[in-house]
């Protein structure tokens, strides 16, 4: 028997207390509940099951649960089966009866063979002395348990430079010097702290990653609904602009996938400060099975971290989730672990030999054999207007197709509003396709098509281009047919992050929308309450792995790129055991062009400079092509919008000058990058109306914003121009004119 | 071998069993949070003697009631429906016991939800305790001065709930328990316990309460903000302790404040007309804490001795308190500026500030010149501080414009008719009284045309109505003549949303969603016949012109808001009343388009260029709805887009119970009640009240340089030229219509401070100032 990897295995209670049993197996008992699992597709060795049940829920008012009286016993063998009940700490105050949580192994189970147990037991009346547990018992004070106690002492067993448990992280870029260390240099308590510290040396970029240090695993346990506490300690002896140093508590799933939801923060000072006792208490998600704790320092500046205490709180949970987590745990855990995705949701691409042709009719041969589904779920359902639609999808080494054929019975009441790309496609009669390709659960592709084939396209997955930013290598083609309309789409696997991508198993879904008679909505995934769902997707099993042998990569220039700036980043990486020798072309969307070539190692990453210059403020939308040299096969392509600042801005503090007022301000930006800053100079004139200049300062910018203070006392009434010139070098880089008045105010006689 | 890991969802639904000699039942929903080991009880929970507990009464004679995110035993309760007595029975052996009830709100105005009127606690029938709730304690946060450190949960939510312990015999194997009222009598918990172990309950009742507070700090996080960079301070500041400093009225504190670079350490100085009320703030920064902080202002004396009286300026505390922050499901809040209570000692702690206010009315008889004082700043353990106060008493007088500027909603009227359906008459009146005053002298109006709610509202007969009960339009119009508050435009709006519903229409139904006009002739007539009795009435007592709305804000309810902003106003034109709508977006727009409605009502949304011109060429006057948030958008972009009635929609309270700050529903109040007859104003109220003071400026600027030209003389017209020349420039500047804001309309920086620098607006009333004053000389 192969050894089990997970499956459906949905635990079910069959019977209510008191159901007739056709065989009493156990003298004594006076109830009994069925517990059984349905088998799957797995077959297992010694599966261990468990769940938990509350005797409060089960058994009503009257009766409670006898002491030591529950005996487990399998169905069809009729053997007992050895039990654990475990008390749950949280629930147990104030409650007659007890949720148990219960473990057993089970004998081996086949491939769809399903098992069967009943759990026996006596009950007796509220107030017996044999009931489970006495009054003193039902008000045990459950003092909070201790997750996590740590001074951060012990050193890990394995690495002596670092504390147990506790795992340094976050990148570092160039242009900044970062550590981390387990430090004695500092520590509130005992011997030893954590310490973070960093230095950008020209200023922070527009983009920077925490440096940190984290427990992983994580091993703090904790329950769904559990409020958890935390609390540490933080000293910044230094700290620059906007910096801070923090924790933060994030829970994790069983599978150890991080969870979004609950995240606690607990926050240092944004000023220098000795150490400060940091506290959150927050609540753990639907799926939590554990916590973990970072310490992070945002931007620069010198951090330590000790004494830190979690600790559950009982109570102080909303009863509410624990009930929705249950249900969600039930399906999750039928997931395989690893993928956290809806087992039953799986469409497999085939290959295509030939690939479709991409013009709303499925006619191409590849279509007939393709992989499809048509399970979708109603989510807006307007009764009568049932919408049928069936997706399919197919590969080949180029790109990846999917065919949405939807049923229509009145083709000509079709809502096809949007006639542009990245319009309001979602108001109208349409499919969507979301694909999580690097399945983090978290970010994905989706497109929207309606039936005139006008779709919207947007990347969650990249800094800038969540919307309609982003316009990927996407072919789309619909066309109504009497009684349906059809849409084909093909994604380029070269407009696709394929350097994050996984390799076979992508998460997906598809969408409808339906206007006839109303609003329908229809999800193939099982969602809890809308389509963009990652952690809800089902499966696209590939039929070969797309990023195996590729070569692609990405920008990194993020969403500012200053004025003038030389260079683009971006990070190729090579996942083929022989060096790749590429290019990196540059597109701005007036045409400007810009290329840079580079060898990169096997199996190595490398970050490319391509120059190009930007001397025009506002959004640049940058196309990024990878190509392979030297035959120019396109590895990767992506559009990036790039904001450009103005470079150089002026607020006056006031239009009207008053006589009495010795000095005019205000404040300038200036969008140059750090390194151009440096050698830059600002020179601020006041002129008259003639032009004749009359007061004059000068500025020499250490940061991308100050304030200006130009001596005007011996300015007469009348109307004068602030003219501010940024040069750099002997270059004008730009320049602002402002008007301004100079009047007697009301206090001019003071 | 890896385990294969199952798990099975139990629903708790209802029967939870109790431990042997105690009993907990969490009151309720049936989808709200039960306490853990709680039994949940919901209003359809009937005693059974199977169950052993449960209700006496029917369940449609009791409500559930969930309010915001708090813990999951106070968060929601049940209620018996008005006048109905609730009665809760749990079996027990015979015995002592002790019951304990938890007994609050956190109830939203609109659900009318208070145990405001008396209520009474009875056990196995007998009357055991008298539940009193003075309006001091309904109040009693609402001007609370919060001060850093403050725990959030025992200011705000602890005092909204009480447990109510007493000791019962049970003879015959029951305890019963009664709720009695005359309104509500909200229940969030039983306990119910054998006298012998009640100490051992009372310590676990404790500690459910130190967990309420730790789930409420679970929930609920502030977000604070970065603090600002540490001002300079100087030898003597630091020995005292705490530096004092001018802050402008469009300039928002928090708590962790830094004087702004500019900021006068040393002066505050105003203009102002005779008659002219206007605003000055300064702040104390803790540079260690100090306790009783407070001012004093001098004599305001000029050169030659003339004093401004001392009832012309008025002294406050601005209030810190938290408010929601962040998205509107946001379960965040932030400290903030909101009410000028009346100046009492604060603390200001180290590290943090507070500010104090100035409002000036100046008297109508004012003599022109500088007055000059001092303001002393003192404090219990640091020495006191000065600052130096000049009034400029200008020689202009600012005529009144024919503008009005009105709110719509959370008015003291039904802030009284919702909370207080006991109080005498007079109290209510009282209050509304209150609120006219107050209105009017912030620059606003309280005229309305009320149309009582439920069975009050009107009478039929025959199949026709054949009154409209306007007992209480007439009794504040009486109130607005007494207290000299009539709109100036003539004008008040009537809504008749209620008559919408009372004659078939609907505004949402669970199977007919959105809105819908009355469908019948037979009920579209009696709208029609209530709408002409209130007009005839109107014109027969002399109120203001009526403007009859029915709804607005059609497009929250998508293509559906048309049809019925269509039909309603087709009625209402076609009858020749004067009618409005209040639109926020496209949805409005077919009747205004068709030139249905006299008096359109945009909002941001609606302020295109193009819709502009539409509402102009259609309707006889522009207004303005949910506007004017900002000084800027009630003086300079009213005057530039010829709106001549602004209107916002908080009012005086802000849905929830005064001082509930955690179940505010996005609205920004102009004032909040700190008792039923008393209202003080919020910062944003003041700025309001600039801003209606720059259009006064505007107005009176432009009556002047229109005198010059009808006076022919040369030397006036030049300057009027040279004013409107300024004018117009400045005017240009503004966008023709306006794009929709997106930050936040309440503060000036971001409305205003796209087109000027934020604070220029005390200038640009200066130079206006300075134009009226050249022209009145070249006249003389």
């Amino acid at each position: 028997m192969g050894m089990a990897t997970g499956g459906l295995a949905l635990l079910v209670v069959t019977a209510p207390v008191g159901a007739a049993a056709q065989e009493w197996a156990v003298e004594g008992a006076d109830a009994r509940i069925r517990l059984s699992v349905d088998g799957d597709l797995y077959a297992r060795e010694a599966p261990q099951l468990s769940t938990t049940l509350d005797f409060n829920a089960l058994l009503g008012y009257r009766k409670v649960l006898a002491a030591d009286s529950l005996k487990l016993v399998e169905v069809n063998s009729g053997q007992p089966v050895a039990v654990e009940p475990a008390e749950d700490a949280e629930l147990r105050y104030a409650s007659g009866n007890p949720v148990l949580r219960l473990t057993w192994t089970s004998r081996p189970m086949g491939t769809l063979e399903g098992r069967a147990w009943d759990l026996y037991f006596r009950t007796v009346q509220r107030g017996s002395q044999q009931a489970w547990r006495s009054l003193e018992q039902i008000f045990v004070r459950s003092d909070p348990s201790v997750l996590w106690d740590t001074s951060f002492e012990e050193a890990d067993a394995a690495r002596g430079d670092r504390p147990v448990g506790m795992y340094p992280g976050g990148w570092d870029k160039d242009g900044e010097t970062t550590e981390r260390v387990w430090t004695d240099e500092e520590a509130r308590t005992g011997k030893h702290a954590l310490k973070i510290a960093r230095t950008f040396h020209n200023g922070p970029p527009p983009n920077t990653n925490r440096p940190h240090w984290r427990s992983w695993p994580p091993h703090m346990p904790v329950r769904p609904g559990q409020s958890v506490r935390a609390s540490g300690w933080l000293k910044a002896p230094r700290l620059g602009k906007r910096s801070s140093a923090g924790m933060m508590l994030e829970f994790y799933d069983a599978e150890n996938k991080r969870l979004r939801e609950g995240m606690a923060h607990l926050r240092g000072q944004q000023i220098p400060h000795d150490w400060i006792k940091a506290t959150a208490t927050t609540v753990a998600p639907k799926k939590a099975a554990s916590a973990l704790l970072w310490f992070s320092l945002h931007n620069e500046g010198e951090a330590y971290c000790d004494d830190v205490l979690v600790t559950t709180a009982a109570g102080a949970a909303i009863p509410e989730l624990e009930v929705q987590v249950g249900e969600v745990i039930a399906r999750a855990q039928a997931a395989k672990p690893e993928e956290g995705l809806s087992e039953d949701k799986v469409l497999s691409a085939s290959a295509a030999t030939a690939p479709p042709t991409v013009d709303g009719s499925l006619d191409d041969a590849c279509w007939q054999r393709a992989g499809r589904v048509d399970d979708f779920i109603p989510l807006l359902h307007v009764p009568g207007m049932d919408a049928t639609t069936t997706v399919r999808a197919c590969a080949d080494e180029e790109a990846l197709y999917f065919a949405f054929d939807c049923q229509e019975p009145t083709t000509e009441e079709l809502v096809a509003k949007s006639r542009a790309r990245d319009g309001s496609v979602w108001e109208d009669d349409s499919v969507e396709l979301f694909l999580d390709t690097n399945r983090d659960q978290q970010t994905f592709y989706q497109i929207i098509v309606n039936s005139r084939g006008v779709f919207f396209d947007q990347d969650t997955g990249a800094p800038g281009l969540a919307g309609p930013k982003w316009d990927g290598p996407i072919t789309v083609a619909a066309r109504v047919h009497p009684g349906r309309w059809m849409a084909e789409v093909k994604l380029d696997f070269a407009g696709l992050r394929l350097a994050q991508a996984k390799a076979r198993v992508w998460g997906v879904n598809f969408a409808r929308t339906s206007l006839r008679g109303g609003r329908s909505a229809y999800s193939w995934a099982r969602v809890d309450k809308g389509f963009t769902e990652p952690r809800n997707f089902g499966r696209l099993l590939l039929p070969f792995d797309p990023t195996a042998n590729s070569v692609t990569g990405r920008p990194l220039a993020g969403d500012v790129a200053y004025w003038g700036q030389g260079t683009l980043p971006f990070e190729v990486r090579n996942r083929r055991d022989r060096p790749a020798d590429v290019c990196v072309v540059v597109t701005r969307e007036d045409g400007a062009k810009a290329e840079a070539a580079a060898t990169v190692d096997a199996g190595g990453t490398t970050v490319v400079d391509v120059p190009l210059a930007f001397h025009t403020a506002g959004e640049a939308q940058m196309r990024y092509d990878l190509l392979e040299r030297p035959d120019g096969k396109l590895l990767y392509t992506t559009t990036v919008p790039h904001e450009v600042p103005e470079p150089l801005t002026l607020k006056p503090d006031h239009l009207i000058s008053y006589l009495d007022e010795r000095m005019l301000t205000g404040r300038w930006s200036i969008g140059l990058s750090k390194t151009r800053l440096a050698t830059a100079q600002l020179e601020l004139e006041i002129a008259r109306a003639d032009g004749q200049v009359v007061a004059n300062s000068m500025v020499t910018p250490k940061d991308e914003a100050g304030g200006y203070a130009v001596e005007i006392g011996t300015l007469t009434q009348g109307r004068y121009e602030l003219n501010a010139t940024l040069t750099q070098g002997k270059q004008r880089v730009g320049s602002v004119t402002i008007e301004f008045d100079r009047i007697a105010g009301p206090f001019g006689d003071r | 071998m890896k385990a294969v890991l199952v798990a099975f969802a139990v629903m708790v639904v209802g029967t939870t069993a109790q431990g042997a000699n105690v009993w907990l039942f969490d009151m309720g929903s049936a989808d709200s949070p039960v306490w853990p080991g709680f039994a949940q009880v919901t209003p359809e929970t009937a005693y059974t003697a199977d169950r052993g507990y449960g209700w006496l009464n029917k369940a449609d004679q009791m409500r559930a009631y969930v309010c915001t995110r708090i813990d999951g035993l106070a968060i929601d309760d049940i209620s018996g429906i008005y006048n109905r007595t609730g009665t809760f029975q749990v079996d027990v052996p015979n015995g002592d016991f002790t019951v304990w009830v938890l007994s609050g709100a956190m109830g939203n105005i609109y659900r009318q939800r208070y145990m405001r009127a008396p209520h009474t606690l009875s056990l196995q029938g007998k009357i055991i305790e008298k539940i009193e709730y003075p309006e001091e304690k309904l109040f009693e946060v609402a001007g609370y001065d919060w001060r850093p450190g403050d725990d959030a949960w025992k200011v705000f939510i602890e005092p909204r709930f009480a447990w109510h312990k007493h000791e019962v015999a049970a003879t015959e194997g029951k305890i019963t328990i009664g709720f009695q009222q005359q309104v509500y009598f909200p229940v969030n918990a039983v306990v119910v316990a054998e006298r012998g172990v009640a100490k051992r309950v009372q310590e676990e009742i404790d500690r459910i309460d130190e967990m309420r507070r730790a789930a409420f700090y679970g929930i609920w996080q502030e977000n604070r903000p970065e603090p600002d960079q540490r001002a300079e301070v100087s030898a003597a500041e630091m020995q005292r302790g705490y530096l004092v400093a001018d802050v402008h009225g469009s300039d928002d504190l928090h708590p962790w404040s830094q004087p702004a670079a500019d900021a006068s350490r040393e002066r505050i100085e105003l203009f102002a007309t005779p008659g002219e009320q206007e605003q000055a703030s300064f702040a104390v920064f803790g540079l260690r804490d100090i306790d009783d902080v407070t001012f004093t202002v001098s004599e305001m004396k000029a050169d030659d001795g003339r004093e401004l009286p001392a009832g012309s300026l008025t002294t406050g505390l601005v209030q810190f308190a938290p408010w929601h922050s962040g998205r509107r499901d946001a379960a965040a809040y932030a400290i903030r500026e909101c009410l000028i209570l009346p100046l009492r000692p604060t603390f200001v702690g180290e590290g943090t500030c507070k500010r104090f206010w100035l409002t000036l009315n100046t008297p109508a008889d004012a003599a022109p010149g500088v007055y000059r004082g001092t303001i002393q700043v003192t404090a219990k353990n640091a020495p006191p501080a000065q600052m130096k106060l000049a009034v400029r008493v200008i020689p202009l007088t600012l005529e009144e414009p024919p503008v009005e500027r009105y709110m719509y909603f959370g008015t003291m009227y039904y802030l009284a008719r919702a909370y207080l359906p006991h109080f005498d008459e007079e109290l209510f009146w009282d209050a509304m009284r209150a609120e006219v005053r107050f209105m009017r002298d912030n620059q606003y109006c309280r005229a309305e045309c009320i149309i009582p709610r439920g069975s009050r509202a009107l009478t039929e007969k025959d199949g026709k109505v054949v009154d409209v009960n306007l007992d209480d339009t007439a009794r504040l119009m009486q109130i607005l003549r007494e207290e000299d508050a009539w709109p100036r435009d003539n004008c008040m709006i009537c809504r008749t949303g209620g008559l919408n519903i009372r004659f078939g229409g609907h505004f949402y139904r669970p199977n007919n969603p959105g809105v819908q006009f009355i469908p019948t002739e037979e009920g579209r007539e009696k709208y029609r016949q209530a709408i002409r009795l209130i007009d005839q009435r109107a014109k027969a007592e002399g109120w203001p012109e009526i403007a009859f709305e029915c709804l607005g804000e059609f497009t929250n309810f998508g293509e559906q808001g048309k049809p019925f902003a269509i039909h309603v106003h087709t009625l209402l034109h076609e009858m020749g009343v004067s009618n409005t709508i209040r639109g926020n977006g496209p949805c409005d727009m077919p009747p205004i388009e068709m030139g249905l409605v006299k008096y359109p009502q945009p909002n941001w949304a609606m302020m295109y260029p193009e819709q502009l011109d539409v509402m102009r060429r259609t309707g006889k006057r522009l207004w303005a709805y949910n506007f004017s948030r900002s000084r800027f958008s009630l003086g300079w972009f009213c005057w530039k887009h010829g709106i001549t009635r602004a209107s916002y929609e908080s009012g005086v309270y802000v849905n929830g119970q005064p001082g509930n700050v955690f179940e505010i529903e996005t609205m920004f109040p102009m004032g909040l009640p700190t008792s039923m007859t008393t209202i003080e104003p919020t910062v944003w109220l003041k700025r309001l009240v600039q801003g209606a003071t720059d259009y006064e400026y505007l107005y009176t600027l432009d009556k002047r340089m229109a005198e010059a030209r009808q006076a022919g003389n040369a030397r006036a017209i030049k300057i009027a030229d040279e004013a409107q020349a300024w004018l117009d420039d400045k005017l240009d500047d503004l966008p023709a219509g306006s794009t929709y804001v997106r930050g936040d309309p309440r503060s000036d920086k971001d409305v205003q401070g796209e087109f000027w620098p934020v604070n220029d607006l005390d200038r640009y009333r200066w130079r206006m100032a300075d134009f009226i004053m050249q022209i009145q000389e070249a006249l003389k």
